[in-house]
């Protein structure tokens, strides 16, 4: 198959082994691919994956995520450069540098588009985003949570923000679009984080009926984790406090814009057609068998214009099954469970820099 | 704004009332026979004690302050003393521990103590059941020795500038241990008229080995090599300054590969011996680094074990000193010790060194006219804390020379 078959395949329909070599023989072209156009990757890959093409998905090369943080990796002209997209990330200051040409923006729309039609239908539905109009404020270098509702825009119209600078919940312009829009189906959008502090928390006894929505979020649960709310609670109070119930999580990242994974009805993520994920062992690197816990590589056949098809994460995941068919999705289903644990560092570094000059 | 005592009786006290507490300590005699006295308690209890005995680094304190090695410091000490000069106390040294290297903090300390000096140590912010088990020793042995602890202050604070303002007014030296931006930023903050600033600021160091002597050696030296580059790299995870970085091979080029084979193996079969844990943060910063230095270095492979990563470079030009730790090495090969000479910059502290004789080390160090190196020691010493440390001596730093004719 394609990529262009794998796009438009009904999305979550590929057996895991058929879908493994196909793949497999897309990724090994897109290694070639950078190895030819980006002179760095060529340098990491000669050094650190020697082998020739690999025979099985977990032997396809990966770059940490952290690369794209300190280098600038592109397999384009600079001519051909059409937007670069910067993320914080959520490890240290630094932002990551995306190289996006306009045939990988493009394929980048598409896939997203391909998997939000899953769950929201053909049709353009009124869109709540539960975000600040400001996030969208520069334009030639979009940061990625803007990348994110700008990709999700497209699938909505009548688009309603419904926070302020200050991320405070602007409820007149709720009420406003809830009295037009809250009888038949409406999508809402936003960080999951943003949803939790800024929107439920604020609607908790405020009576208002969400149950036609649907709501899809993500961003990762870190800050979430703190106060020890995990994907069932956050469900349960969307559903007690406005009637929501039709609640997706999806797990992305900036590296790999468009190429998401969304949650299905069994609270699992799923990977769509062109895309996969791997769980390794977080010491011997290892895949793991289904169940066990450890590192998330993602895999994407999009990044085309930046060797970014590969990429180990600082994520902890594990698989739970696959091919269960639940909902009618097959392939891997995995959740994320937290970061990877971090070491205290210790040696004679600069911890305290910050603390002694303030 | 509150300033933590973790000895003497934990408390807490606002900056006026700790000002008040440290100004009541009062001086004393070099190696007077008390603070002699606390270090040999100590010592005990850090070779005796079953928690401490879990931790190699407060084990090897505890060697480090038995009466031979004191002894030692003394017999040194009183050779600097003598025609026509006297050395006394300077006074109250204030020490800024460093980050996160748990014990260093009582290393510095214990040349300020045996000089007889007051002592206000900044612990770091981050606690460590190392850094724990000796505050709580110390304000055991303390609390009988009255006179030590009211000169002897170990302090917890947060990151009130005024409070390092007033310790810093208040110290006849000031000792910054940490990173250049730390250096920098205490160094920003001015002393009193009398006072003298040591800075301890980022270092990097190596290791240079003979290939013909370690092919020649015996397995039973080179199982001990592999122990002993064993501590010098991971008992700080290779992250104190003082941890080699960069291996040097001296000796031609199927030696020198087959000589490095032989050790980093050795150096892998101690790790696994000693059951040490390769925590998964570690691999990945030690990856990232590895991918990272494949674009900026002149890197020629990447060889992997599981605690290990080793980097050949092709030249050492503009050698790039930023470290993962973790157990990384770039490495080079080179005809002789002396062609390296010019690599070398005011960064490089220590050299651990296996098969060159006195001579040949004693002409290296030449070579270079100070512009480089402050220790060459042999392999399994690099983390041996010692009155030498970054070119100063520590007895002579914390003490004022006194002319008497």
């Amino acid at each position: 198959m394609t990529l262009e078959q794998l796009l438009h395949a009904p999305q979550y329909s590929l057996r895991q082994e058929h879908k493994e070599r196909i793949l497999l023989s897309h990724l090994n072209a897109l290694t070639n691919l950078h190895r030819r156009q980006c002179p760095h990757y060529k340098r990491i890959t000669d050094l650190l994956f020697p082998a020739d093409d690999p025979r099985t998905l977990a032997g396809v090369p990966y770059l940490p995520a952290g690369i794209f943080k300190s280098h600038t990796l592109s397999s384009v002209p600079d001519s051909a450069v059409f937007r670069v997209l910067t993320s914080s990330g959520t490890t240290g200051q630094r932002v990551s540098r995306i190289i996006l040409d306009k045939p990988t923006a493009l394929l980048q729309t598409t896939a997203l588009s391909r998997i939000m039609t899953h769950v929201l239908g053909g049709e353009r539905l009124p869109m709540l985003i539960v975000d600040s109009q400001s996030v969208l404020k520069d334009k030639t270098q979009p940061s990625a949570r803007a990348a994110a509702v700008l990709g999700m825009m497209n699938f909505g119209r009548n688009h309603c923000f419904v926070l302020d600078e200050a991320l405070e919940l602007q409820e007149e312009g709720l009420n406003r679009f809830l009295a037009q829009f809250a009888h038949a189906p409406f999508v809402v959008f936003g960080f999951t984080f943003l949803l939790w502090s800024s929107f439920c928390r604020r609607l908790e006894n405020a009576g208002r009926d969400l149950s036609q929505g649907i709501l899809v979020h993500g961003g990762g649960w870190k800050k979430l984790q703190d106060i020890a709310i995990g994907n069932v609670d956050f469900k349960r109070a969307f559903h007690s406090s406005m009637g929501l119930r039709r609640i997706y999580n999806f797990y992305g990242m900036a590296e790999q814009t468009g190429s998401i994974f969304l949650e299905g009805e069994d609270g699992c993520l799923y990977a769509p057609n062109f895309a996969d994920v791997i769980v390794r062992d977080p010491v011997t690197w290892q895949e793991t068998p289904i169940g066990t816990p450890g590192l998330l590589q993602v895999v994407s056949l999009l990044p085309h214009s930046y060797p970014g098809h590969s990429i180990l994460t600082e994520d902890m995941g594990v698989v739970d099954s696959i091919d269960s068919g639940v909902g009618g999705r097959y392939g891997k289903a995995f959740r994320v469970l937290r970061r990877m644990p971090q070491a205290e560092l210790r040696g004679c570094s600069d911890v305290q820099a910050a603390e002694l000059a303030a | 704004m509150t300033i933590e005592f973790t000895v003497s009786g934990p408390h807490s006290v606002n900056l006026s009332e700790a000002l008040a507490e440290i100004s009541q300590g009062c001086t004393s005699q070099p190696f007077n026979a008390q603070a002699l006295a606390l270090l040999a308690e100590l010592s005990h209890i850090l070779l005796h004690d079953a928690e401490a005995r879990q931790y190699a680094d407060l084990m090897a304190l505890g060697f480090a302050l038995r009466g031979a090695e004191i002894e030692r410091l003394r017999a040194g000490f009183e050779s600097l003393c003598g025609l026509g000069r006297s050395l006394q106390p300077r006074g109250t040294v204030f020490q800024i521990a460093a980050g996160n290297v748990d014990t260093l903090f009582i290393h510095a300390w214990i040349f300020a103590l045996l000089t007889g000096n007051c002592s206000i140590v900044r612990l770091p912010s981050k606690q460590s059941p190392q850094s724990d088990f000796l505050c709580t020793s110390l304000n055991q042995l303390l609390r009988d020795k009255p006179k030590l602890g009211r000169a002897n202050h170990f302090i917890r604070y947060g990151h009130e500038r005024e409070i390092t303002a007033a310790l810093s007014a208040a110290c006849d030296v000031r000792t910054v241990w940490g990173g250049d931006a730390t250096v920098n930023a205490v160094r920003s903050i001015p002393l009193g008229p009398y006072g003298k600033d040591l800075a301890f600021p980022d270092r990097y160091s190596l290791a240079a080995l003979s290939s013909e002597a370690y092919l020649r050696a015996d397995s039973a030296t080179k199982d001990k090599l592999g122990r002993d580059f064993f501590n010098d790299v991971f008992w700080f995870d290779q992250m104190a300054c003082s941890s080699p970085r960069l291996v040097i091979w001296c000796g031609g080029g199927k030696p020198s590969e087959q000589a490095a084979g032989q050790f980093f193996t050795a150096l892998e079969n101690e790790a696994l011996r000693r059951g040490h844990a390769v925590e998964p943060s570690t691999k990945m910063r030690k990856f990232l680094y590895a991918c990272e230095a494949a674009i900026q270095q002149p890197v020629t492979a990447c060889i992997e074990r599981q605690h290990t990563t080793v980097l050949p470079l092709a030249h050492l030009d503009n050698l790039r000193r930023e470290h993962c730790g973790g157990g990384l090495f770039l490495q080079f090969q080179t005809p002789s010790l002396e062609s390296i000479a010019s690599h070398l910059t005011r960064q490089d502290q220590t050299l651990v060194h296996f098969g060159f004789d006195q001579p040949e080390l004693d002409e290296f160090a030449r070579s270079l006219n100070g512009r480089a190196l402050d220790r060459i020691v042999p392999i399994g010493q690099a983390l041996s804390f010692d009155r030498f440390w970054d070119g100063y001596d520590l007895l002579a730093e914390f003490t004022r020379s006194i002319a008497i004719r």
